[in-house]
């Protein structure tokens, strides 16, 4: 049996979220993360989640089970879950990321995704940073439409 | 001069065929292809192994690509290919690659295994399982051929691979088929979605070169780059993939 496994998964937010509901969100995380040896990473944009949790694998899935079980957010889709041989984030209990358009837009004008923002820099090559890439470029939003989008849709 | 062959495998050697990423243009990986002392192909060479010896035969081709890949002083990853089915045969298949790699001080996060689409078992999720195993250790996975099996892209959604060559047959002209096109755009789709790198391989000509490179694809294979070098670790030509629009 191998000792690490990653599990990221995408969501979105029932609602918009204050900085304070996201703060509140992350500080219970980031206890709960150290105290089991889970790391990772938290994007917030515009509704949507991205999460990568990596960890000992009972760790883990304990961890993604309470979460995607969370009435904060809906649409938890899990994307891959697998083996890793070494952690991608190992210095975050859970790194946490909350971005505009423009701010991702920004990043992404960067050609390498490391030049891109000071605090992905350690981000090691692989399967977590290719799926962050992907989010980042539009992949994976879960986001429900405004309800007047839905009726102009219908319209 | 080559390492002292075993007798296991004395009468076979092995041909590298470079693998480039055409925007850092360098070489990321060489795939180890067998061959005959005297370059007899792969197939020939298969020919002369017996149905109860192709597990412990694949198995010592992978050792040897190791030990002749780590003396010519490889520099960057290495692609070896495995038949799926010897996974099931013995934990040896799998043991004799790890250690051959300890003793050439070759780091497990510098293999990818490599196995053919068609060969892959029908038990998906027991087969992934297996593999799940070796990625703990660093070692990566591939997909060959995909496209000329009968899996497809099904087989994906129990196996996320971190690598997938597309089948030749794929991209022989692809410029100009639009049919391909869309087969085409629509696994990289894919691969986008479950960080997964594509690979065109058996790319001959420029106008497929171009088209994947227009498609966001930068990992190479093909004689366009080099062809395979017997014994050697040749370097790949990269040329601009845009003639065109240049
Ligand atoms: C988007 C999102 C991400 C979350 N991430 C984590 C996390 O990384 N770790 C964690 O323990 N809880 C996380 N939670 C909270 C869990 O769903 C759950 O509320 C919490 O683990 C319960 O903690 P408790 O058992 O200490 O009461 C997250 C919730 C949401 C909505």
């Amino acid at each position: 049996m191998s000792e690490l496994m990653h599990c990221i998964y995408a969501s979105a937010a029932v609602h918009d979220y204050t900085t304070v509901e996201l703060a509140k969100l992350l500080q219970r995380s980031q206890q709960n993360n150290q105290r089991c040896g889970v790391t990772g990473v938290l994007l917030y944009v515009e509704g949507n989640f991205f999460q990568v949790l990596e960890g000992r694998p009972a760790d883990v899935i304990h961890t993604y089970e309470k979460i995607s079980q969370d009435s904060r957010h809906t649409r938890v889709t899990r994307i891959i879950s697998e083996s890793i041989h070494r952690r991608a984030f190992s210095d975050w209990s859970m790194g946490f990321l909350s971005l505009s358009q423009q701010q991702l837009a920004d990043m992404l004008g960067a050609r390498d995704f490391s030049d891109r923002t000071q605090s992905i820099q350690p981000i090691v090559n692989g399967r977590a940073r290719k799926l962050l890439e992907a989010f980042c470029e539009g992949r994976w939003r879960t986001k429900l439409p405004a309800p007047q989008q839905l009726f102009k849709m219908s319209a | 001069m080559t390492p002292n062959p075993s007798p296991h495998h004395a009468d076979i050697t092995f041909a590298y065929q470079p693998i480039v990423d055409v925007v850092d243009r360098k070489t990321v990986s060489y795939e180890a292809l067998v061959r005959g002392r005297a370059n007899e192909s792969a197939f020939k060479v298969f020919q002369r192994v017996e149905a109860v010896n192709l597990h412990s035969f694949d198995a010592s081709c992978r050792v040897a690509a190791i030990e002749l890949a780590c003396h010519l002083g490889l520099p960057c990853d290495l692609n070896l290919n495995l038949l799926p089915r010897s996974l099931f045969s013995s934990p040896e298949a799998i043991l004799s690659t790890i250690q051959a790699a300890n003793l050439n001080h070759l780091a497990l996060d510098r293999i990818t295994l490599e196995v053919t689409e068609g060969e892959v078992i029908d038990d998906h999720a027991h087969f992934a399982q297996l593999l799940d195993e070796y990625r703990g250790l660093g070692i990566k996975i591939s997909i060959d051929d995909f496209g000329a099996g009968h899996s497809g892209l099904n087989l994906l959604a129990d196996l996320q691979p971190d690598q997938l060559k597309l089948d030749m047959t794929l991209v022989r002209n692809i410029a100009s088929l639009g049919p391909r096109q869309s087969i085409v755009r629509a696994i990289l789709g894919v691969c986008h979605d479950l960080g997964i790198d594509m690979i065109a391989e058996g790319v001959e000509t420029l106008d497929e070169y171009a088209w994947f490179a227009e498609h966001g694809v930068r990992l190479f294979q093909g004689y366009l780059f080099a062809q395979p070098g017997f014994e050697c670790l040749p370097q790949p030509s990269i040329p601009n993939p845009n003639p065109l629009l240049a």
